[in-house]
C-alpha cells in the first residue's frame, strides 16, 4: 500500500503542482485576517477581486448578467485600490450563486482574493431583484450579501449600490459609486458658447440636459442633502441664483436683487444657499434660507468676497478675497465677522470647496502662469498640489470626502474644457466621460 | 493549533486525496487511476464518515457540495457530510474509512454524493442576504428631454436684510481710481446741435460727423470698448477719453439708455472674474456718472470670462479680452 501510495504521489505530484499549499487549509483559514484594505496610510497595492457575471433567473442566462458585472467591475477599478481578475477560468468553480465557491479551485487558478457573485431574480411580487455575494476567498467565506429590489430600468443604480457596499466592507471607507454629477455642457467656438446644465451619473451614464441652452448658465451646485442643484443664469439679462429640482424640473429664482448674484453653494443641512452680491461694483458673501428667504450679509467690505463654503458642520464658512491685496482664501464664523487668511503660499487661490469630512479645503491655485487643483488643512497647513496644467479649475468633493472632480481647459482658440477626477491620496487624473466639451462639475450626495 | 498525529495523518491524506482530485478534474478523459485508499470523509460532529466521500469542507449540517467521491475500500463513497454549516470548516471527527480496506476501490470523477443544495443554510436561495433597499427607475431617469427654461418661479419677496446695502441711493465708486477729478470740458452748458440731415452732432468739444443716433454708429464712431491692465479696474487715460465720447453722445441722444459690460481674460477663476467685470463695468459707470450722465440710464452687469473676444491663449488676445464695452438699450428702462 505504501509503494501504491509513493508511485500515485509521483505521478500526481508532476501534474498538480503548488498544490501542497492548499493542505493547511485548516490552520491557514484559522489564522487569516479579516480582508481588508487599509488605505490611509502609505502606497496601497491593489486588491485583486474578480466579479462574475451575474446568474439570470432560474439558470437563464440574462443580458443584464455581465452588464451588471462590468458596472460593479469598473467602479471598483476607478478607485486605483482594487485590480479586476478576469473571471473566464473562476466562473465554472461557481456553479450557483446558492452555492459556496469552489475555493480551493479559485485559489488554484487565480491570485483572486476577493469574489462577487449574483443573481438576477425576482421577488415573490414579481419585482425585479438583484442579489450578490462578496466572498473572501482566502478565509472562504461570505463578507456580505444584499438584495436590491425595483425597477429593472434600475438596474445600474443597483449596481452602484452593490460596488458601494463592497468597497465599504473591504475599505472601511464610504463608496461614492451611487451618485450623479451636475455640470455645464460646453459647445461651440470659445467666444460663442452655448452652456447647457446636464446631470448623470458619476461614470457618465444616464445623462440628460436640464436647460436649453437659450441662456448662459453658470457654476451648478448640488445640494448634499437632496437631487437639487442650484446655479446661475443670465436669463434675466444679469446673473441670478436659481434653485432647480432635478426631478420634477421645477425651478425658482432665489432673490431679485438690485445686482449680480453668483457663486452660490448650499450649506451641508441643504436649507441655506451662500451666494455673492455685487452691487456698485462690489461683491460680498450673503446667507439666504430657503425657507424663510431671508437673506443675511456675512461680509462687508470694498474687497471682492466670493466662492463660500460651509464647513461641514455649519459653523464655519471659507471663501476668496482679496481684501489682502491678492485672492486668497479666508475663514470666518458661520455668522460673518473676522476672517482669518488660511493661504499663504506665493500665488493666488480661489474656489474653496470644504470637504464633506472636514477635515480638508480643495482649492484652484494660480502660480507661475499655471493652475492646479491641492488641498489643505483647514487652518491652512498641509498644502498639498495634486494637478496642474494650464488650467484646471473649479474641485467638487465626493461624498466620501477622498475623491475630487474638476475641469481642465486647454489652451488655443480650439481649447475646450474636460471633467476629471483625482483620489486625494494620489495616482493619477482619470478623464470623465461626457458627450462634449464639459466644466463646472458638482458632485452630488450618495442617492439612497 | 498543533495537529494531532491522527489529524497530521488526516491532513497528509487529504493532501494526497486532493492531489488526485486536482489530476482527475484537469482532465477528465484521463484513464481511471486507482489510488492507495479510500478515504473518509472529513465528517463533523454529524457527519457520517462512513465511507469514502469527500468534499473540499467538511462539517455542520448544511448543503453538500459537489462531493468528489474517491474510491475506497468499501467501493464508492456516500459522501453524505459537507457544506459549509456553522461549525468548523473541517471537522475534527469523522471516521476515516477504507485504511484498511484491502481491495481499492476505482477514482471517480464524481460522487454519488446526495448532497443537496439546501434552501435553509446560510447560502440559501435568500438567505444570508441582508435587504439593500427599493430602487426606483422611474423619477431619476427620463426620456432625455430637454428643459426649456422658461417656467421660473419668482418667489415674489422684498429682500431687506436691514443693511444700507439694500437701500436706492447707489454709493459712488471708490474716487482714488480716478487720477482726475472727473470734470469734462462740457461742464455747465454748451450749446448741444444734433443735426437730423446726417451732418453729425457735438457736445462740448465732441463733435460726431455723420450721426445718425444708431447703436452701429455709437459702436463705430463714438467708441463703445475700453481695454484694461491685468487684475486692474483703473481706467486708463485711453480708457477715460471714450468714456468721455460715450458720455457726451449719450447727452445728445436721451432716448438710449446703456449697459455696461465688464469682461476678464481667462487666467481667473470663474467667481472671482465675475465680480472683477462688474468692478470694472462699475468703474465705467462711476466715471460716466460724474461726467453728468444720469444714473438710471446706466445699468452694469458683468460676463467674466464667458464672453472672450479674442479666442487665442496670448497675451495679446487676453488684452483684448479685459474690456468694459458699452451697449445701447434703446429706451429700456432699468
Amino acid at each position: 500500500m505504501m509503494m501504491m501510495l509513493s508511485a500515485t504521489r509521483r505521478m500526481l505530484g508532476a501534474a498538480c503542482l503548488g498544490l501542497a499549499a492548499l493542505v493547511p487549509l485548516a490552520d491557514a483559514r484559522a489564522q487569516s485576517q479579516p480582508l481588508k484594505l487599509t488605505l490611509d496610510r502609505g502606497v496601497v497595492e491593489p486588491l485583486p477581486i474578480s466579479v462574475l457575471d451575474f446568474f439570470g433567473q432560474g439558470g437563464v442566462a440574462d443580458p443584464l448578467g455581465p452588464q451588471l458585472a462590468a458596472v460593479i467591475e469598473a467602479d471598483l477599478a476607478s478607485t486605483n485600490v482594487f485590480r479586476n481578475v478576469p473571471d473566464a477560468a473562476i466562473a465554472p468553480m461557481v456553479p450557483s450563486f446558492s452555492a459556496p465557491p469552489r475555493f480551493n479551485d479559485v485559489r488554484t487558478l487565480s491570485n483572486a482574493a476577493a469574489l462577487v457573485t449574483g443573481e438576477i431574480g425576482s421577488t415573490p411580487d414579481g419585482r425585479f431583484a438583484l442579489r450578490f455575494r462578496l466572498w473572501d476567498v482566502v478565509a472562504q467565506q461570505q463578507i456580505a450579501g444584499f438584495q436590491y429590489t425595483g425597477d429593472r430600468a434600475a438596474w445600474r443604480r443597483m449596481a452602484h449600490r452593490a460596488s458601494d457596499a463592497i468597497y465599504e466592507r473591504l475599505t472601511g471607507e464610504a463608496g461614492y459609486f451611487e451618485t450623479r454629477i451636475v455640470f455645464v455642457d460646453e459647445r461651440g467656438p470659445k467666444n460663442e458658447r452655448v452652456k447647457r446644465l446636464a446631470v448623470m451619473d458619476y461614470d457618465g451614464e444616464n445623462l440628460e440636459y436640464l436647460t436649453g441652452g437659450s441662456s448662459l448658465v453658470l457654476t451648478p451646485r448640488f445640494s448634499p442633502r437632496s437631487q437639487e442643484v442650484t446655479y446661475i443664469s443670465y436669463r434675466d439679462g444679469l446673473p441670478r441664483v436659481y434653485l432647480l429640482d432635478i426631478e420634477s424640473r421645477r425651478q425658482e429664482i432665489l432673490g431679485r436683487f438690485p445686482g449680480m448674484t453668483f457663486a452660490p453653494r448650499f450649506s451641508p443641512d441643504g436649507t441655506r444657499v451662500l451666494m455673492s452680491l455685487s452691487r456698485a461694483g462690489n461683491t460680498d458673501v450673503y446667507d439666504m434660507d430657503l425657507r424663510t428667504r431671508q437673506v443675511t450679509r456675512l461680509t462687508s467690505n470694498s474687497a471682492i468676497d466670493t466662492a463660500p463654503s460651509y464647513s461641514p458642520d455649519g459653523r464655519r464658512i471659507v471663501f476668496e478675497s482679496d481684501r489682502g491685496g491678492s485672492q486668497q482664501l479666508y475663514v470666518m464664523s458661520a455668522n460673518g465677522g473676522d476672517a482669518k487668511r488660511i493661504s499663504f503660499d506665493s500665488g493666488r487661490y480661489a474656489t474653496p470647496v470644504w470637504s464633506p469630512r472636514g477635515d480638508l479645503i480643495a482649492f484652484t491655485k494660480m502660480s507661475g502662469g499655471r493652475f492646479g487643483i491641492g488641498i489643505m488643512d483647514p487652518d491652512g497647513g498641509g498644502e498639498r498640489i495634486l494637478t496642474d496644467s494650464f488650467l484646471d479649475e473649479s474641485p467638487t468633493w465626493a461624498p466620501n470626502g477622498r475623491r475630487l472632480m474638476f475641469f481642465r481647459e486647454t489652451q488655443g482658440e480650439r481649447g475646450n474644457p474636460q471633467l476629471y477626477s483625482i483620489d486625494i491620496r494620489g495616482g493619477r487624473e482619470t478623464r470623465v466621460k461626457t458627450p462634449g466639451p464639459a466644466s463646472d462639475p458638482a458632485w452630488g450626495p450618495v442617492m439612497r | 493549533m498543533r495537529p494531532t498525529p491522527l489529524r497530521s495523518l488526516a491532513l497528509v491524506v487529504a493532501a494526497a486525496l486532493v492531489l488526485s482530485g486536482c489530476a482527475s478534474r484537469k482532465d477528465p478523459t484521463a484513464d481511471s487511476m486507482t489510488t492507495a485508499t479510500g478515504l473518509g470523509t472529513f465528517g463533523a460532529p454529524s457527519g457520517a464518515g462512513t465511507g469514502a466521500g469527500i468534499s473540499d469542507v467538511g462539517a455542520g449540517a448544511g448543503p453538500a457540495f459537489d462531493p468528489v467521491v474517491v474510491g475506497g475500500g468499501a467501493g464508492v463513497g456516500t459522501g453524505t457530510g459537507s457544506g459549509f454549516g456553522s461549525g468548523d470548516a473541517y471537522g475534527t471527527t469523522g471516521t476515516l474509512g477504507g485504511i484498511d480496506g484491502s481491495t481499492l476501490g476505482t477514482l471517480g470523477q464524481n460522487g454519488t454524493g446526495t448532497g443537496t443544495y439546501a434552501n435553509q443554510g446560510s447560502y440559501g436561495a435568500n438567505n444570508g442576504l441582508v435587504d439593500g433597499g427599493i430602487i426606483s427607475a422611474a423619477p431619476q431617469y427620463t426620456d432625455g428631454t430637454v428643459y426649456t427654461d422658461s417656467t421660473v418661479y419668482s418667489d415674489g419677496t422684498v429682500y431687506d436684510d436691514g443693511s444700507s446695502a439694500f437701500d436706492s441711493t447707489i454709493q459712488p465708486y471708490d474716487s482714488t481710481l480716478f487720477d482726475d477729478s472727473g470734470s469734462v470740458a462740457n461742464n455747465g452748458s454748451q450749446y448741444t446741435t444734433f443735426d437730423n440731415q446726417g451732418g453729425g452732432s457735438a457736445l462740448g468739444g465732441y463733435s460726431f460727423p455723420g450721426d445718425n443716433g444708431q447703436p452701429s454708429y455709437f459702436a463705430t464712431q463714438v467708441g463703445s470698448r475700453i481695454l484694461f491692465q491685468t487684475d486692474s479696474v483703473i481706467l486708463s487715460d485711453g480708457a477715460r477719453e471714450t468714456l468721455r465720447r460715450q458720455a457726451a453722445w449719450l447727452q445728445l441722444h436721451p432716448e438710449h439708455n446703456v449697459i455696461l459690460e465688464g469682461h476678464a481674460d481667462e487666467r481667473g477663476t470663474r467667481e472671482y472674474n465675475l465680480a472683477l467685470g462688474a468692478r470694472r463695468a462699475d468703474a465705467a459707470r462711476a466715471y460716466m456718472s460724474s461726467l453728468g450722465v444720469v444714473t438710471s440710464r446706466l445699468r452694469t452687469v458683468s460676463y467674466g470670462k464667458e464672453r472672450p473676444l479674442s479666442t487665442g491663449s496670448d497675451p495679446s488676445d487676453w488684452a483684448k479680452n479685459r474690456r468694459v464695452d458699452t451697449a445701447l438699450a434703446n429706451g429700456a428702462s432699468f
